[in-house]
C-alpha cells in the first residue's frame, strides 16, 4: 500500500472533522494503542459519526488526507488480525446503533452496525423471531463487528454463520463512495453476491453502515441435554449424533474446568481435566420432537456410560449464558477448524499441551461442524509474566498454534488467532494463509482500497 | 406447413420450396410439434444418445431444434440433420418426461421421412434395407420362407458346419453376434399354426383380434401362441385375421414411410373388417406404431378416419388383461425375476403398471426392481444393426444393472428380447429373457382346473410346468427347448 | 452450410446487423482471418482434450447456440469438452494466451441465457466431468465434478440416507456447477438455503488458467470469501472444476399437504401465517388457476378444481414425534384463511405426484400457450397479495394472460407471461410486461431475481435494483478476476455503453431469426 503520510496532525485532523460529525463525536487519544489494543504508540482521532452521511465525509476526508482509518464497534474483538500499520483515525460506530426496519413477518431485519447483539435479540424476541448467532462474544458485542469477523457461535449447528444470513449492505468504500450490496429479500441472484466480500473482511475493505439479515422464528420450545463424561465418551457420542436423524441445534462439546485446578501438570489434575468434557445438545423443534431427541440422547448417554440431564427454555437459556460468560475474558482465543470426526484428535492434543505448560486452557467444540475455540490465560492478557515478543508466554502460544494449525491443515482444516496479544500476533501469522487465493486478495484489496485507507497491513496475507 | 394440399408426395411442393424449408415433401415434421418444445432441457438426462455422447447435437431437444431450423431453411437436409435424427433410438424416453409434451417420436420419424425420400439410401446399406423392409417384411409369404431358411440352417447341421468354419466372420460384428443368439425358430409360425377364431373361455369379455408381428412370428412364435391362451383364459375370443401384414414399424424408423402407409392400409382394412373390439398386440415396437397409426395419414383424411378407430381398439396384451379383469392364476412359478420396461411400451404407451400387476398376481413369483428399468437397452428396431457402438454401450448398461438374484429378465417386446439375449450370452449368465405373457401362461398351466387345452395351441411342453421353471428358453443364448 | 446457418441466425438487414456485431464478426466478417484461427484453435483444442471432445464443425454447433433461454441465440466458435482440472485449465490458459473469449456450460439450462455465447465464446462444456469424485458420510461432505448433475448426486447417496438439499426444479436434469454458477434455489430452500449455502469450497480455474482453491472444507473460509463471490457469478469469474458441497442426513418424516383455496388473498395470508406461527415449512409453493390448467394437460395429472384461485403445497420435515403437530397446524391455519379443502398426503407416491406437478409447471405452460416468458422476481412475502394484484392488473392492460407457480414460502415468484410470437408485436410486449413486473418487485422493496440469475435476459433490468455506484463496484470484481473480459463477458452487469432498445432490437431479431419459444 501506500507509504506512511509523513507529517500526521493530530489535531488538525481533529477539528476537520468535528466539522463534519460535531466536536462532541471526536477527541484525541494520545497513545492510540488504547484503543487499538495494539502497541501503536502515536496518537489517533477518535470519531463517533452519527450517521451514514457522516461516515462517507470522514471516510472521504481520510481518502484525500492519506488517513488510515481502523473502524470499531465494542471493541471486543481489536486484539485480532495482524497488527495493522500506523493508524491515524479510528471510527467508532457506537451512535449507529438503530435498527431501520423490521419486518417481523417477512422475516428479514435492517441494522445499523452498532446495534449490540443483546439489544438486537431483544427486540427481535419481542416479535418471537431471533437472529441465530451466538458467537463466544460479550453481549454487547455489534452486529457490525460479528459481521466483520463473521463470528461465529454453537448455534452454526443448524443455522450457519453471519454469511448464510447476511442478504444485504450498505457500505462506504475507501474513497467515500456509498455502495449497496444485495437486497432485502430472503432470496436474491441479482449480480455478484457482494455481501459476502464484506462479511467477514475485518474492516479492510468497506465500513458497513446497514445490514440486512434474514432471520429465524425464536423457537417455541429450547431444549438442551447435557452429557458429561470423558472425551472419549463423549466423541462416542458424537459420533452416532453426526449419523443420526436427530436434529441438533448446537452440539457442543466443552471442557471448561481446567482454570478451578490450580496445577494441571499432575496425573490426577490432568485425568480430571480429561474427564471433564461436556456435550450440550440442543433442539429448537418442537416439543415433542424435543421429547424424542432428549430419549435418544438419554439411550447413548446409557451405553456410553456418561452422565445425563437437560434443561429446558429460559433455564436452557441461562446456561448457556452463563457458559459463554465463563470464557470471556481470556487472553488468547484460537479458532481450529476440522473434520468434525477428528475432534478428538485435536481437543487431546490441547489437553496434552495444558499438561506440559502449565497454562490455563478451556476447549469447547462444535463436534458436528468440527470448528473448536481454545481459550488461554487469564483476564485479557497472560497470566504470569510481562507479555514481551520473547516472553514463554507468546512463544508457547505461539507454538500451539503453529502444532495446531500443523494438524489441522492435514486434516483438511485450519488454525488462527481470533485473539492473542499483538506480540504473539506479530511472532506468529494470525491466518497462516499463503500462495492461491491470497494472491486474489491482494488484487481485491488493490482494487477496492488503492490507497490502503482501511486497516492496511492487518488482514490475511498481510494485505 | 404440411397440410396445405395432397401434392404427389416425392415432389417438392412449389409452395414450400419458396419458404424455403429442407422438408419439401409431404409428411413433414409439423410446426405444431417442434414449436411447442421451450427447449428447457428436461429430456437430456433421460435421452441414452446424449448420456453416452454428452453432445447436444444429439439430444431429443437438440433433434427438435435442429429439426425446426431445418423447417425453417436454416438448415439443409444434410448430416447436420439427419446423422442426429438417425442416431435417435425413437426409444421415447423423452417424452415421458417432457413437460410441454413435445411428440419427439412423431418428429424424428417424419424427419426421416424426408430424409428417406430426399437421399434413399444408397450402397450397401441401402440394398439391405430394400431387401428386408420392402422385399422381405412386407410379404408374409416371404418372411416365412426366411424363417424356414433359418430353421433349416439351425437343424441341418448347418449352424455347426459355419460356426467352426469361421464363416460366420464374413458377417459384421453385430450381426455376427446375433447369429449366436437366435431363437430355434418353431415350424409354424403362429400366424399359420393358430386357428382363425379361438373362443373365450368363462363369461366373455369381448372379442380381440391377434396381431402376430412380423419378428415376433418369426422367432418367438410360441409367445404369440402363449398370449392367444392367455386371452382366452381371460374371456376373450380370439380372431386371428390370416391376411394380416407386418407393421411397418421398422419402416418408419427408417424413414420409409411410404412403404409402411401401404402395410398399414392394408392392416387397417383387415382388422377393421374382423369386427373385433380389441387388436391384441404383445410387441412394444409394433403396439405403439398400431397405436399412431393416424400419424401416417395426416394427409389422407379418408384413412386418417379409419386409422383412428383401428388405433383406438390397439391394446399391449397387459394392458388389455388389467383393463377387462383377468384373473390371478392359481398355478404358481417360483422364480426371482426383474421387468425391464420396453421403450414403446413404457413411453410411447405409458404401461407401466399392467406388466407388472400380472408378474405380481402369479403365485410365487418374486419381482425385484430393475434399477433404471425404463432406460433402453440399445435393441431399437434394428438399431442395433445400423448403430452398433451406442446399441451395445446401452446394452452393457443395462446387462450392469440386471440384479444378481433375479433368475429371469422379462420384458413385452422381441427386439429388446434379441438384445438382452446377446447381452446374456455375451456374459456367460445364467438368466432367462422372457415376455411377460410367458410367465402367466406357465402359471396357468400349472393350474389344476385348467388343461391348457385351447386346440392344438396348448402344446405339450406347456403342460405341467408347475414347477415354475417357465417354458421355453432356459439358457443363455441356447435356444432352451424347443 | 456456414452462410445459410448465419442468415439463420443473423438479422437480415444492415441496422438490426449492428444490435449484434459480435456475431456478425465471428462468424461472416472476416471469414479468412478466422479460418486460420479457427484451425489454430481446432487443433490446439484436440491437442488438450482429444479430437473427440471437440466439436467445431459449423453445422454441429447449431445446438449449442442457446440454453433455457431461447431468446438471443449465437453461435459459439467451438465445444470443447474436457475431462479433467488440468485439461480446463489447459484449456483456459490457452485461450486467454490467444485472446479468445470463452465461457463454461453445464447442462443448459439457464433460463437467463448465462451460456449462450453473446460474442461467439468457445463453449467449455463440462457435460463429460460428471463423477462423484468422493464422499465423506461421516462428515457430511462430498466432492463432485461440476458436471455431475443435482439429483444424481443424491440418487448415488441416497442409499445410504444422505441428500443434497439445493432442488432447483431442473433438478433432474442441471448440474452442479451451473448450480454454483447460477447460485440455484429451488423449492426447498425456505428451510435449508440455496446453494451458497450448500457449497463450501471448490478448485477453481481463473480466466488466465491459473488454478486456485476457494473456500474451506469446514469451518469457515480464511480470508476473502472469494467462493461467496464466486457462486452466483454466472461463469463470469472461472470455472469451478471440482466442488465441496455438503450433504445432509435425510429428515426423518415428511409431511406434504395440498391446499386450495378459492381467493388468492385466503392462500397469502396462509403462507404468512405459518411462518408467523413459528413454523418453517421445508417448501410453501403456491400455483394459481392458469398454471394449474397447465400441470393438469401434462403427464402428471392431479385433478385441480377450475374454480379455485390458488392452490398451496406445503411440505414439512423433520423429526417424526414432532411432524404431526406441526401438520396439523399447517391444516389448522389453512382452515383459519378459508382454505376450501385441504389434505395431507396419504402415500408417497400422492406426494410425490404433486411434486412432479409443481416441478414441471414451466414446461407445461407450453400446453397452454404457443410461448412464454418467465420472470423470477422476489418480493417481501407480505406484499404477495398486493403484488399478484398488480400483475392481474398489468395482465389485464396488455391483454397477456400470466399464470403465477412460485416459490410462496419466501416470496420468490415466477409469473409466466404468455403470449404468440407468430402475432406482430406481441413478443415485444410480453417483454414490456415481463419488464413492468419485475419493476413492480423492485417496488415493493423485492429483486429483480431470486434464483434464474440475470445473465443476458435482465442485464438491463440490473439498472431498476442497483445504482451506477453499485455496479461499478461488481464491474471492478469482474475486473480483478477477469482483466482481459474473455470468460463470458457481457452478461450480468450492464455495462455503460448498453442500453435497453439495443436489447429490444436484439430480442426482436433473435426471436424472428429462430423462431423459438420462450
Amino acid at each position: 500500500m501506500e507509504t506512511e503520510i509523513p507529517n500526521f496532525a493530530p489535531n488538525d485532523a481533529l477539528s476537520s472533522l468535528s466539522e463534519i460529525c460535531g466536536i462532541e463525536a471526536v477527541r484525541l487519544i494520545e497513545h492510540g494503542g488504547d484503543i487499538l489494543q495494539t502497541n501503536q504508540v502515536d496518537p489517533v482521532v477518535f470519531v463517533t459519526p452519527h450517521d451514514e452521511d457522516e461516515v462517507v465525509e470522514i471516510i472521504r476526508m481520510a481518502h484525500a488526507s492519506r488517513w488510515k482509518v481502523s473502524v470499531i464497534g465494542a471493541g471486543t474483538q481489536l486484539a485480532s488480525g495482524a497488527p495493522s500499520d500506523r493508524i491515524h483515525v479510528v471510527m467508532g460506530m457506537e451512535r449507529l446503533n438503530q435498527v431501520v426496519e423490521f419486518a417481523p413477518a417477512d422475516l428479514v431485519v435492517t441494522v445499523q452496525p452498532g446495534v449490540t447483539m443483546e439489544a438486537l435479540q431483544a427486540v427481535l424476541a419481542a416479535e418471537g423471531k431471533m437472529l441465530p448467532l451466538d458467537p463466544w462474544l460479550a453481549p454487547n458485542a455489534t452486529i457490525g463487528g460479528i459481521a466483520a469477523t463473521a463470528a461465529s457461535g454453537p448455534r452454526r449447528a443448524l443455522y450457519g454463520t453471519v454469511r448464510d444470513m447476511a442478504i444485504g449492505l450498505r457500505v462506504v468504500y475507501p474513497d467515500g463512495t456509498l455502495v449497496r450490496t444485495g437486497g432485502k429479500v430472503v432470496k436474491n441472484v441479482a449480480g455478484y453476491d457482494m455481501t459476502k466480500l464484506f462479511i467477514g473482511s475485518a474492516g479492510t475493505l468497506g465500513v458497513m453502515t446497514e445490514l440486512t439479515f434474514k432471520l429465524r422464528p425464536l423457537p417455541l420450545h429450547r431444549e438442551t441435554v447435557l452429557l458429561s463424561g470423558t472425551r472419549e465418551q463423549i466423541a462416542a457420542v458424537q459420533a452416532r449424533l453426526t449419523s443420526s436423524v436427530l436434529i441438533a441445534a448446537r452440539a457442543e462439546a466443552m471442557n471448561l474446568t481446567t482454570d478451578v485446578t490450580t496445577d494441571v501438570t499432575t496425573d490426577v489434575s490432568r485425568e480430571a481435566a480429561d474427564a471433564a468434557w461436556v456435550l450440550a445438545v440442543d433442539c429448537d423443534e418442537n416439543e415433542s420432537s424435543a421429547r424424542y431427541q432428549r430419549d435418544e440422547l438419554k439411550t447413548w448417554a446409557d451405553e456410553e456410560g456418561t452422565d445425563f440431564t437437560y434443561l429446558s427454555n429460559v433455564d436452557a437459556d441461562a446456561w448457556w449464558e452463563a457458559t459463554k460468560g465463563s470464557v470471556l475474558d481470556a487472553g488468547v482465543v484460537l479458532r481450529i477448524a476440522g473434520r468434525p470426526s477428528d475432534w478428538e484428535k485435536l481437543a487431546r492434543h490441547v489437553t496434552a499441551f495444558a499438561a506440559e505448560t502449565g497454562l490455563q486452557i478451556k476447549q469447547t467444540w462444535g463436534v458436528t461442524v468440527g470448528v473448536g475455540r481454545i481459550f488461554i490465560g487469564g483476564p485479557r492478557q497472560q497470566p504470569h509474566e510481562p507479555d514481551t515478543p520473547d516472553s514463554a508466554f507468546t512463544h508457547r502460544v505461539s507454538g500451539l498454534l503453529l502444532e495446531l494449525r500443523q494438524m489441522a491443515s492435514e486434516l483438511g482444516g485450519s488454525a488462527i488467532i481470533e485473539r492473542a496479544s499483538t506480540e504473539i500476533r506479530t511472532a506468529v501469522d494470525p491466518f497462516g494463509i499463503t500462495g492461491g487465493a491470497t494472491v486474489l486478495f491482494e488484487r481485491i484489496k488493490r482494487e477496492i482500497d488503492p490507497k490502503g485507507v482501511l486497516s492496511p497491513g492487518s488482514y490475511a496475507g498481510g494485505i | 406447413m404440411g397440410q396445405v394440399q395432397p401434392v404427389q408426395s416425392v415432389e417438392p411442393s412449389l409452395v414450400r420450396m419458396s419458404r424455403q424449408t429442407a422438408f419439401p415433401f409431404d409428411d413433414a415434421p409439423e410446426e405444431d410439434k417442434y414449436s411447442v418444445c421451450v427447449h428447457c432441457g428436461f429430456c437430456l438426462e433421460v435421452c441414452p444418445t446424449y448420456q453416452e455422447l454428452g453432445d447436444e447435437n444429439h439430444s431429443p431437444r437438440g433433434r427438435v431444434l435442429l429439426i425446426r431450423e431445418a423447417a425453417q431453411g436454416q438448415l439443409p437436409l444434410d448430416a447436420s440433420v439427419v446423422d442426429p435424427v438417425f442416431t435417435c433410438l425413437d426409444c421415447r424416453a423423452c417424452e415421458t418426461v417432457c413437460p410441454s409434451g413435445v411428440q419427439v417420436g412423431s418428429l424424428i420419424e417424419t424427419a426421416r421421412g424426408q430424409a428417406h425420400i430426399a437421399n434413399p439410401p444408397v450402397g450397401r446399406a441401402g440394398r439391405l434395407e430394400r431387401l428386408f423392409l420392402r422385399g422381405i417384411f412386407p410379404h408374409p409369404e416371404r418372411l416365412r420362407r426366411v424363417a424356414r431358411l433359418i430353421r433349416f440352417y439351425q437343424r441341418s447341421g448347418l449352424q455347426g458346419i459355419v460356426r467352426k468354419t469361421g464363416a460366420l466372420r464374413l458377417l459384421p460384428e453385430a450381426a455376427r453376434e446375433m447369429e449366436a443368439v437366435v431363437p430355434k425358430i418353431s415350424e409354424k409360425s403362429a400366424l399359420e399354426a393358430l386357428p382363425e377364431r379361438l373362443p373365450a373361455i368363462g363369461a366373455k369379455k369381448g372379442v380381440g383380434a391377434l396381431f402376430t408381428g412380423c419378428v415376433m412370428d418369426v422367432f418367438f412364435s410360441d409367445i404369440n401362441q402363449a398370449t392367444a391362451r392367455v386371452a382366452v383364459r381371460n374371456g376373450l375370443d380370439v380372431v386371428v385375421p390370416k391376411t394380416q401384414v407386418c407393421c411397418g414399424a421398422l419402416q418408419i424408423h427408417a424413414g420409409d414411410r411410404e412403404q409402411a402407409r401401404k402395410m398399414a392400409r392394408h392392416n387397417i382394412d383387415v382388422f377393421l373388417q374382423s369386427g373385433a373390439d380389441y387388436v391384441i398386440i404383445n410387441a412394444a415396437g409394433c403396439g405403439s406404431a398400431l397405436k399412431e397409426y393416424p400419424d401416417l395419414f395426416r394427409d389422407d383424411p379418408v384413412y386418417l378416419e379409419r386409422a383412428t378407430t383401428f388405433s383406438g381398439r390397439v391394446r399391449d396384451i397387459s394392458e388389455l388383461l388389467v383393463e377387462v379383469g383377468f384373473e390371478a392364476p392359481e398355478g404358481s412359478v417360483e422364480r426371482t425375476v426383474t421387468y425391464h420396461d420396453a421403450c414403446h411400451l413404457c413411453h410411447a404407451q405409458k404401461v407401466r403398471s399392467q406388466p407388472r400387476q400380472l408378474l405380481r398376481s402369479i403365485p410365487g413369483l418374486k419381482l425385484v426392481d430393475l434399477p433404471d428399468s425404463e432406460r433402453c437397452c440399445g435393441s431399437a428396431g434394428i438399431y442395433n444393426l445400423t448403430h452398433p457402438d451406442m446399441a451395445m454401450a446401452l446394452l452393457e448398461r443395462k446387462m450392469d444393472d440386471i440384479p444378481d438374484n433375479a433368475d429371469a429378465v422379462v420384458m413385452g417386446n422381441p427386439g429388446c428380447m434379441m438384445q438382452i439375449r446377446l447381452g446374456v450370452h455375451k456374459r456367460g449368465r445364467q438368466l432367462d429373457v422372457l415376455h411377460t405373457v410367458e410367465l402367466l401362461d406357465a402359471a396357468y398351466a400349472g393350474e389344476k382346473t385348467w388343461q391348457g387345452g385351447v386346440g392344438e395351441v396348448g402344446e405339450t411342453e406347456q403342460g405341467g410346468q408347475s414347477s415354475g421353471r417357465a417354458p421355453g428358453r432356459t439358457g443363455a443364448g441356447g435356444g432352451g427347448s424347443r | 452450410m456456414t452462410t445459410e446457418s448465419t442468415q439463420g441466425q443473423t438479422p437480415p438487414t444492415k441496422t438490426q446487423r449492428d444490435a449484434q456485431p459480435t456475431q456478425s464478426a465471428q462468424s461472416d466478417a472476416q471469414p479468412t482471418q478466422s479460418a486460420t484461427s479457427q484451425m489454430e484453435l481446432v487443433a490446439a483444442m484436440q491437442r488438450i482434450v482429444g479430437a473427440k471432445n471437440v466439436i467445431y464443425e459449423p453445422h454441429r454447433l447449431h445446438v449449442f447456440s442457446c440454453d433455457g433461454y431461447v431468446a438471443e441465440p449465437s453461435l459459439p466458435r467451438a465445444v470443447v469438452m474436457p475431462t479433467n482440472t488440468d485439461e480446463v485449465a489447459a484449456v483456459v490458459r490457452w485461450l486467454h494466451q490467444h485472446k479468445i473469449p470463452f465461457l463454461p456450460r453445464g447442462a443448459g439450462t439457464g433460463l437467463s441465457g448465462g451460456a449462450i455465447p453473446l460474442n461467439g465464446e468457445v463453449i467449455i462444456s463440462l457435460v463429460k466431468m460428471k463423477k462423484l469424485l468422493s464422499v465423506d458420510f461421516e462428515n457430511l461432505r462430498a466432492v463432485v465434478q461440476p458436471g455431475l448433475v443435482n439429483l444424481n448426486l443424491t440418487k448415488l447417496i441416497t442409499g445410504e440416507g444422505y441428500y443434497y438439499a439445493p432442488d432447483p426444479s431442473s433438478q433432474s436434469v442441471c448440474t452442479i456447477g451451473g448450480n454454483l454458477a447460477e447460485n440455484a434455489g429451488g423449492s426447498h430452500c425456505l428451510k435449508y438455503g440455496v446453494t451458497t449455502n450448500h457449497i463450501v469450497a471448490a478448485k477453481f480455474v481463473l480466466p488466465d488458467g491459473e488454478v486456485i482453491d476457494v473456500g474451506s472444507g469446514f469451518g469457515d473460509p480464511i480470508g476473502y470469501d472469494i467462493l461467496g463471490l464466486i457462486v452466483g457469478s454466472e461463469g463470469t469469474l472461472g470455472i469451478a472444476t471440482e466442488i465441496t458441497v455438503r450433504i445432509l442426513k435425510k429428515p426423518q418424516a415428511v409431511k406434504t399437504a395440498l391446499a386450495m383455496f378459492d381467493r388468492v388473498e385466503d392462500a397469502s395470508n396462509t403462507v404468512s401465517a405459518i411462518i408467523g406461527a413459528g413454523i418453517i415449512p421445508a417448501a410453501i409453493e403456491m400455483m394459481d388457476q392458469l398454471a394449474m390448467q397447465a400441470v393438469d394437460k401434462s403427464n402428471y395429472h392431479v385433478g385441480y378444481p377450475t374454480d379455485i384461485e390458488a392452490v398451496l403445497l406445503i411440505e414439512v420435515d423433520g423429526l417424526a414425534a414432532g411432524l404431526e403437530e406441526d401438520a396439523g397446524r399447517v391444516v389448522e391455519i389453512c382452515e383459519q384463511n378459508h382454505v376450501r379443502m385441504v389434505k395431507v398426503a396419504g402415500s408417497e407416491a400422492e406426494r410425490s405426484l404433486w411434486w412432479s406437478s409443481r416441478k414441471m409447471a414451466f414446461g407445461a405452460i407450453g400446453r397452454v400457450s404457443p410461448d412464454y416468458i418467465v420472470q423470477d422476481g422476489v418480493i417481501p412475502r407480505t406484499k404477495l397479495t398486493e403484488v399478484l394484484q398488480r400483475i392481474a392488473d398489468i395482465s389485464c392492460e396488455s391483454g397477456l394472460p400470466i399464470a403465477n407457480v412460485f416459490h410462496a414460502g419466501d416470496g420468490n415468484l415466477h409469473p409466466l407471461i404468455c403470449y404468440d410470437s407468430r402475432i406482430p408485436g406481441e413478443t415485444e410486449k410480453a417483454m414490456r410486461v415481463g419488464s413492468e413486473v419485475l419493476r413492480v418487485c423492485v417496488d415493493v422493496g423485492g429483486t429483480i431475481t431470486g434464483e434464474h440469475g440475470v445473465g443476458i435476459e435482465k442485464v438491463e433490468e440490473m439498472r431498476y435494483q442497483f445504482g451506477e455506484a453499485d455496479l461499478a463496484a461488481q464491474l471492478a470484481m469482474r475486473d480483478v478476476f477477469n482483466p482481459g473480459a474473455l470468460c463470458n463477458a457481457g452478461k450480468l452487469i450492464p455495462s455503460p455503453a448498453r442500453c435497453v432498445e439495443v436489447k429490444q432490437a436484439r430480442w426482436t431479431t433473435g426471436r424472428n431469426a429462430a423462431g423459438v419459444e420462450g
